[in-house]
C-alpha cells in the first residue's frame, strides 16, 4: 500500500480541492484515489470535524475505513458507511422528531415493508420514493405514526429534514465539510437530491462512479444522475481515471469496444486472453468441463487456489443446473431462503447461522451490523452478547432454533414464525448451510452478475451467452418475428461488469442446449453479445 | 454558548429554584446562604476536573427541611446562543431550531445513582451514559482559598509546555541552538564551580583515607561535583516575577499571588480552547477576597471584561458588585427555609430612562445588595438625621443591616424597581411637595402622586387653584393618602423634614438654633441643609426620643418590621 504511485489522472483527480464528479472505469484504483483524498483533507481539520464518506456495502465502507485510517491516520470525527446508516444516524434519529410529531428512537427499521403496512402507500415505489414522493404520500407519515421506518425511505426523510430543520443544517455544516459518494451510477433520485443539498450547504462534494457499470436500476439507481452531474460542469469539475490497472489489455479491449464501437485499442504482446467458446450439451456438461480446466489451471500454476476462479451466471437458476455437474470444490453465492423470506427476523437468523459457523468471526461484528439501526442501551447489548456466545456450542437443531428466537425477542422481534420454519430447513439440509459458512480458497467461487460488482479474479468463465438468455430477449403481443430487448442497456453494462472482474483470463460460454421459459432444452443460437462487430479479432476461439 | 438558566430541585439549600443568568452574572448573598452548592450544581454538569466519581450524589446532597427530605436531586442547565461548530457537532440533534440544549442531571437518595439527560426540549430529554459533551463545552472553576502556590507552580509548566508546543519551526531552532548554548555554559561553570578550593579540599582527606585502605583503590578518587545541573532544572525554578523600574522584584502576599494567578489561567485557556469552536465558563468564587477594595474593583472588572467566555462570579465583597448592573446580579436569600434568588436572578428590572441619570455602573451603593431593609429618602439631610434618629430609638441598624439611602432627588421608582426584583425590602419618605403646571394655571400634587403611583392608586388630579402643602393636612387629603400607602411602606411628609421636625419638637429646636419663631426656624435650617442639619442634630440630639410615637419617626419602625417579615 505505501508503494502507492498514483497515474497522471488519479494525480489530478486527488490534487483538486473543489467539488468534483470522478468517473472511473473497472480496475482504476477508484477506491484509493477517495482513499487518498480522505488522508489529504483530515489531517487539516478541526478535531471535531469530519468528512462524510458513503459507499454502497457495508463492507465496502468498513475496507475504505480501514484503509483511511492505516497506520493510525486520524480520520477525526468522519462517518463511513452506507447512505442508509447515514441518513439514520445523523439526521433521521437526532432530528426526526423536528419535522414530525413522534419519536424516532422506538421505531422499528425494516427492509421490506409487510402487510398491512405496505398498503398505507399509493404506490409500491420500486425506486424508492423521492422527496416529491414522500411529501405528496401521507402514508409515510402513517407509517411513522405506527412506529415504522422504513430504508427505502431514509434518503427522502434524511432531505425532508435537511430542508426543514434548521438545527440539523447546523449541525451537518458544522460536524462535516466534505460528502464523498462512491458508485453513484447506482445512486436514487432522493440520494441525489440529498447530495445536492449537502452540496449546497457548503460541503464539498465528491461523486465517484461510472456509468457503464450501472446495472441496478431496476431497483432504483439512475446513472442518469451521474451524468447530470458530470455536466454540470460550473459547480462539479470532472476528472475522468480510465486506466484499468486490473485486467490484461486485450480483455479491456474487448470490454471497451463493447461499449464503444470507436475505442482505440491497447497494444499489448501475445495471444487475447479473452475466449469465446461454444460447449457441446447443457450447462451441466459445462460444469464437467470447467472442473478438468481448473484442475488444469491449478497444475499448470496459472492460478494458485480454486477461489481465483470465479463461475458467473446471468440467471440463478443457471447456477442450479451448473452445479450438479461441477466436479470441484465450490461455493455459490446465491441469496439463501432467509435472504428471500426478507424480514428483519430471517436478517438476524443469517446472521446467527453465520457467526455460529464462524463466518461472522466476533460477536462483537454481529452486534455491530444487527444493532446499527437500533437505538439501545449498553445493559442491553451486553444481554444480547451473553445469549449469542451461548449459540455458539448449540448442536441440538431445536435448541438452537429456540436460543435464535429468544434473541429476535431480544430484539423486539414477536413474529418469528416464518423464519423459525426456514431455519429449521437450511439446518436440516447440508447444501443450504453451507451458504453461511466462511469462505474457503479451495472452492471455485459461483455467482450471478449483479452480485459479482466490485470483485475480481484471476480466471473468469462467464456462462448464459445464449441468444434468448442474455440480454435477456422477449416477445410482445406473439410478434415472433419482432422480439425486443428490454433493457439491453443495463444489460450490456452487467455484461461489462462481469468481463472486467477478470485479471489474466475471461472465458465467454455458450452452452449447446438452452432452457427455454417452460424448462425445456433447445438448440441453442449465440448471444447477440458475441457477434458485435466491433469484437471482431479481439478474441480467441 | 451561554447558560440561559438554572433549575435546582432538591440540592443541597435549594428546594426549587430558577436562576437566570447574563453574559457575566454576580451571585451575592449572605454566608451560607448557598453561593457555593449553586456553583457546584453547575460544575456537578459542566466541569471535566471533577470526575465521574466526583458527582456521584452524597445523602448530604439531598435537600432537608423541617418538613420533608428530598429523594431526588434535579440539576437542570438551560443554554442558549449555541453558535459554536464543536458544540453543534457534539451535541447533534441536541440543539433546537433556536440554538437551545437542555441538561438534566438528576439523582436518586434511595441507591445514590445519578443519571444525566440532554435534549433540545425539556420535553424531549434524552438519557445519556456520560458528560460527552464536555469534549468541547468547558467550565474553568476557581476558587481563591486554595494553595495557590502550588496551584501557580502546576499552572506556570502547562504555560510553558504549551508556549513551546506552538512555536514555529524557526523559533524552535533557535531555542535549541540556544540551549545547546546554555548546556555549554553551564558544563564551564560546573568545571568552574568544582576548582574552587574549599570544595576540592573538602575531599582531599578522604581520598588520602582510601589511598591507606588497599593499594587498589590507587586511582580512585571521590570528588564533590556539582553533579547534573542542566538547562531544565534552570526552567523548572522559573519564579513568576514581576519587573518593577527595570529591576526584578519577587512577588509576596495572597491578593497578588491571586492576581498572578487569574491572568495565568486566563492566558492558558485562550491557548488551550479553539474559542471560536469551542465554549469555556468561567466560575469564580470570591475573587477578591485577599485585595483591598480599589485591587477588588479593578479585578472584577478584568474578570467580566477579559474572561472570553460567559462568567458566573460569586462573592460577598461589595466592592464587586459597582461593576454589575443591577440585571446581571442573582441575589439569593432564604424563603421557607430553603434559598431561591431574588426573582429568579438577573431580572430586568432597569427601568427605562435609567441611562439617562446614571453616571455609574450601578445606582445603589454596594453594601445595599447585602441589606436586609432599605430606607430611601430625598437627600443628605434626611440621611443625616434618620441616622441620628434611629441611633436615638434604639434601632441598631448595622445590627438588623439595614440602610438608609438617599435617592438624591425624587427618582424612587428607578430604586425601588430594582430593590423589588432584587427581593429587598424598603419603605421610603417623600416630601408633599405640590409645583405649578408651567405655562397653565394649574397645580399638581407631585409628592402625595408620587407616593400613591408607587402604591398602584388612581393620582389626584391637577387642582385649578393653588393649593399649599398645609391645605392638604387641614382638608384631610393627607392624611387618608397616608392611611392608604403607609401599609406599603411609603410615608408622605406632612410639608418637609425641616418644618415637620420643628413642628413636632419646637421647643428644644427653637432653643438650640436660637429663634423665637417656627417660620424664622424653617428657613434657616432649608438653607444649607445638611450642614445646619448636622450642627442641630448635635445639639437636639437628647431630645430625639420624644419623637419615638410620632410621624418621623414611622417609616424607621416600618422597615425594621418588613426586614424581618422577609428573613423569616
Amino acid at each position: 500500500m505505501s508503494a502507492f504511485t498514483p497515474t497522471d489522472q488519479q494525480k489530478d483527480a486527488i490534487n483538486y480541492k473543489g467539488n468534483m464528479v470522478i468517473t472511473a472505469c473497472p480496475g482504476s484504483g477508484k477506491t484509493t484515489v477517495i482513499k487518498e483524498k480522505i488522508r489529504q483533507i483530515t489531517p487539516e481539520l478541526l478535531n471535531h470535524k469530519g468528512i462524510i464518506a458513503i459507499t454502497f456495502t457495508r463492507k465496502a465502507s468498513l475496507e475504505l475505513k480501514n484503509r483511511c485510517k492505516l497506520n493510525a491516520h486520524d480520520t477525526k470525527q468522519s462517518f463511513f458507511g452506507t447512505i442508509d446508516s447515514f441518513c439514520y444516524k445523523e439526521l433521521i434519529l437526532p432530528f426526526l422528531s423536528r419535522v414530525w410529531d413522534g419519536s424516532p428512537n422506538n421505531c422499528q427499521v425494516v427492509k421490506r415493508l409487510q402487510t398491512p403496512y405496505k398498503k398505507y402507500l399509493a404506490d409500491v415505489y420500486e425506486k424508492s420514493p423521492s422527496l416529491e414522493d414522500l411529501n405528496s404520500d401521507k402514508g409515510f407519515k402513517r407509517l411513522f405514526d405506527d412506529e415504522i421506518l422504513w430504508m427505502s425511505s431514509f434518503a427522502a426523510i434524511a432531505l425532508h429534514i435537511l430542508n426543514e430543520s434548521s438545527a440539523a443544517q447546523r449541525y451537518i455544516k458544522a460536524k462535516y465539510s466534505h460528502i464523498f459518494i462512491d458508485e453513484y451510477q447506482d445512486t436514487s433520485k432522493a440520494q441525489h437530491q440529498l447530495f445536492l443539498k449537502l452540496f449546497e450547504l457548503g460541503l464539498i462534494a465528491t461523486a465517484v462512479g461510472d456509468i457503464q457499470q450501472s446495472i441496478f436500476e431496476f431497483r432504483g439507481g439512475s446513472p442518469e444522475l451521474l451524468k447530470q452531474l458530470s455536466d454540470n460542469e460550473d459547480n462539479f469539475k470532472h476528472f475522468e481515471i480510465t486506466i484499468n490497472h486490473r485486467s490484461h489489455p486485450s480483455i479491456i479491449n474487448y470490454a471497451s469496444r463493447l461499449l464503444n464501437p470507436d475505442f482505440q485499442l491497447l497494444e499489448y504482446e501475445g495471444d487475447a486472453r479473452v475466449h469465446q467458446l461454444e460447449l457441446d450439451g447443457n450447462l451441466k456438461n459445462v460444469g464437467e468441463q470447467i472442473s478438468v480446466w481448473v484442475t488444469e489451471l491449478l497444475k499448470s500454476g496459472d492460478i494458485d487456489t480454486p477461489s481465483e476462479v470465479a463461475i458467473l451466471t446471468r440467471k440463478i437458476d443457471s447456477i442450479k443446473l451448473l452445479s450438479t455437474g461441477l466436479e470441484v470444490n465450490h461455493r455459490v453465492y446465491v441469496d439463501s431462503p432467509l435472504d428471500e423470506l426478507g424480514t428483519a427476523c430471517a436478517d438476524l437468523y443469517s446472521d446467527l447461522l453465520a457467526f455460529s459457523l464462524g463466518t461472522i468471526p466476533t460477536a462483537q461484528d454481529l452486534i455491530d451490523k444487527q444493532f446499527q439501526f437500533i437505538n439501545s442501551k449498553k445493559q442491553h447489548i451486553a444481554n444480547f452478547r451473553t445469549h449469542l456466545l451461548n449459540l455458539k456450542n448449540e448442536q441440538n437443531i431445536d435448541e438452537f432454533i429456540n436460543k435464535c428466537r429468544n434473541l429476535a425477542l431480544n430484539l423486539q422481534i414477536d413474529d418469528t414464525h416464518d423464519s423459525d420454519n426456514v431455519l429449521k430447513q437450511i439446518l436440516e439440509h447440508e447444501e443450504q448451510l453451507k451458504l453461511f459458512k466462511p469462505i474457503d480458497k479451495n472452492e471455485v467461487q459461483v455467482m450471478t452478475l449483479h452480485k459479482c460488482k466490485g470483485l475480481e479474479f484471476k480466471v473468469v468463465f462467464h456462462l448464459d451467452l445464449e441468444d434468448w438468455v442474455f440480454p435477456f430477449k422477449r416477445v410482445i403481443d406473439s410478434d415472433w418475428d419482432n422480439p425486443i430487448y428490454p433493457n439491453l442497456i443495463q444489460e450490456k453494462n452487467l455484461h461489462y461488469v462481469g468481463i472486467t472482474r477478470a485479471e489474466n483470463d475471461c472465458v465467454l460460454i455458450q452452452a449447446g442446449l438452452r432452457r427455454n421459459s417452460f424448462g425445456e432444452f433447445k438448440v441453442s443460437k449465440p448471444s447477440c453479445f458475441l457477434t458485435l462487430p466491433q469484437l471482431e479479432g479481439l478474441y480467441q476461439q | 454558548m451561554k447558560v440561559s438558566s438554572l433549575h435546582l430541585k432538591g440540592f443541597r439549600n435549594f428546594k426549587d429554584a430558577h436562576i437566570n443568568f447574563k453574559a457575566s452574572s454576580l451571585v451575592v448573598g449572605s454566608n451560607d446562604i448557598g453561593k457555593s452548592n449553586m456553583l457546584h450544581a453547575l460544575r456537578i454538569v459542566l466541569d471535566k476536573s471533577l470526575s465521574e466519581a466526583d458527582i456521584e450524589p452524597s445523602e448530604l446532597d439531598f435537600h432537608i427541611n423541617a418538613n420533608e427530605i428530598c429523594d431526588t436531586v434535579e440539576i437542570t442547565i438551560k443554554f442558549d446562543q449555541i453558535i459554536e461548530d464543536a458544540v453543534i457537532s457534539v451535541l447533534k440533534g441536541n440543539v433546537s431550531d433556536d440554538g437551545e440544549t437542555y441538561i438534566r442531571y438528576s439523582a436518586q437518595k434511595s441507591d445514590l445513582s445519578y443519571k444525566l439527560f440532554v435534549g433540545h426540549s425539556l420535553e424531549d430529554l434524552q438519557e445519556v451514559s456520560s458528560r460527552f459533551y464536555l469534549k468541547y463545552v468547558n467550565l474553568k472553576y476557581i476558587q481563591s482559598q486554595r494553595d495557590l502556590e502550588r496551584f501557580i507552580r502546576k499552572e506556570k509548566k502547562q504555560l510553558l509546555r504549551i508556549a513551546q508546543q506552538l512555536l514555529s519551526e524557526e523559533d524552535i531552532e533557535a531555542d535549541e541552538e540556544l540551549f545547546s548554548e546554555i548546556s555549554q555554559d553551564l558544563s564551564t561553570l560546573n568545571g568552574k564551580v568544582s576548582q574552587l578550593r574549599y570544595v576540592t579540599s573538602a575531599t582531599s582527606d578522604v581520598n588520602e583515607e582510601l589511598k591507606k585502605l588497599a593499594h587498589h583503590y590507587a586511582d580512585y578518587e571521590v570528588q564533590l561535583d556539582t553533579g547534573a545541573i542542566e538547562v531544565n532544572d534552570f526552567i523548572d525554578k522559573l519564579q513568576l516575577g514581576a519587573k518593577s523600574n527595570g529591576s526584578n522584584v519577587m512577588l509576596g502576599g495572597d491578593g497578588r499571588n491571586n492576581q498572578i494567578l487569574l491572568a495565568l489561567w486566563k492566558a492558558k485557556s485562550a491557548i488551550e480552547h479553539d474559542l471560536d469552536n469551542e465554549v469555556v465558563f468561567y466560575v469564580i468564587e470570591e475573587p477578591g477576597a485577599h485585595l483591598h477594595p480599589h485591587q477588588q474593583r479593578k479585578l472584577a472588572s478584568y474578570l467580566t471584561k477579559e474572561l472570553p467566555g460567559q462568567t458566573i462570579i460569586s462573592s460577598h465583597s461589595p466592592q464587586i458588585t459597582v461593576n454589575f448592573k443591577p440585571d446581571s446580579i442573582v441575589r439569593l436569600r432564604t424563603k421557607n427555609g430553603a434559598t431561591v434568588a431574588a426573582s429568579e436572578g438577573c431580572s430586568d428590572c432597569i427601568a427605562e430612562g435609567w441611562e439617562d441619570m446614571s453616571y455609574r455602573m450601578s445606582i445603589l451603593p454596594a453594601e445595599a445588595f447585602f441589606s436586609s431593609g432599605i430606607f430611601l429618602v430625598e437627600g443628605p439631610s434626611e440621611v443625616l438625621f434618620y441616622h441620628e434618629l434611629a441611633e436615638q430609638l434604639d434601632i441598631d441598624l448595622d445590627f438588623e443591616n439595614l440602610s438608609i439611602l438617599s435617592v438624591d432627588g425624587i427618582s424612587f421608582k428607578v430604586y425601588i424597581e430594582i430593590l423589588n426584583a432584587l427581593e429587598i425590602p424598603w419603605v421610603m419618605r417623600t416630601d408633599n411637595d405640590i409645583s405649578k403646571i408651567p405655562n397653565k394655571d394649574q397645580w399638581q400634587y407631585a409628592g402625595i402622586n408620587r407616593c400613591l403611583r408607587l402604591a398602584n392608586i388612581e393620582p389626584f388630579l391637577h387642582s385649578e387653584i393653588m393649593v399649599k402643602p398645609q391645605k392638604t393636612i387641614e382638608s384631610g387629603e393627607w392624611e387618608s393618602v397616608s392611611d392608604n400607602v403607609n401599609d406599603k411602606g411609603i410615608f408622605l411628609s406632612k410639608i418637609d423634614l425641616e418644618t415637620d421636625l420643628i413642628n413636632e419638637l419646637s421647643e428644644p429646636i427653637l432653643l438650640a438654633l436660637g429663634k423665637t419663631t417656627i417660620p424664622s426656624a424653617i428657613d434657616y435650617l432649608q438653607k444649607k441643609k445638611a450642614l445646619r442639619m448636622r450642627t442641630l442634630l448635635k445639639h437636639i440630639r437628647p431630645d430625639l426620643n420624644q419623637l419615638s410615637e410620632g410621624e418621623l419617626a414611622k417609616p424607621l419602625s416600618k422597615l425594621v418590621e418588613v426586614s424581618k417579615e422577609v428573613s423569616i
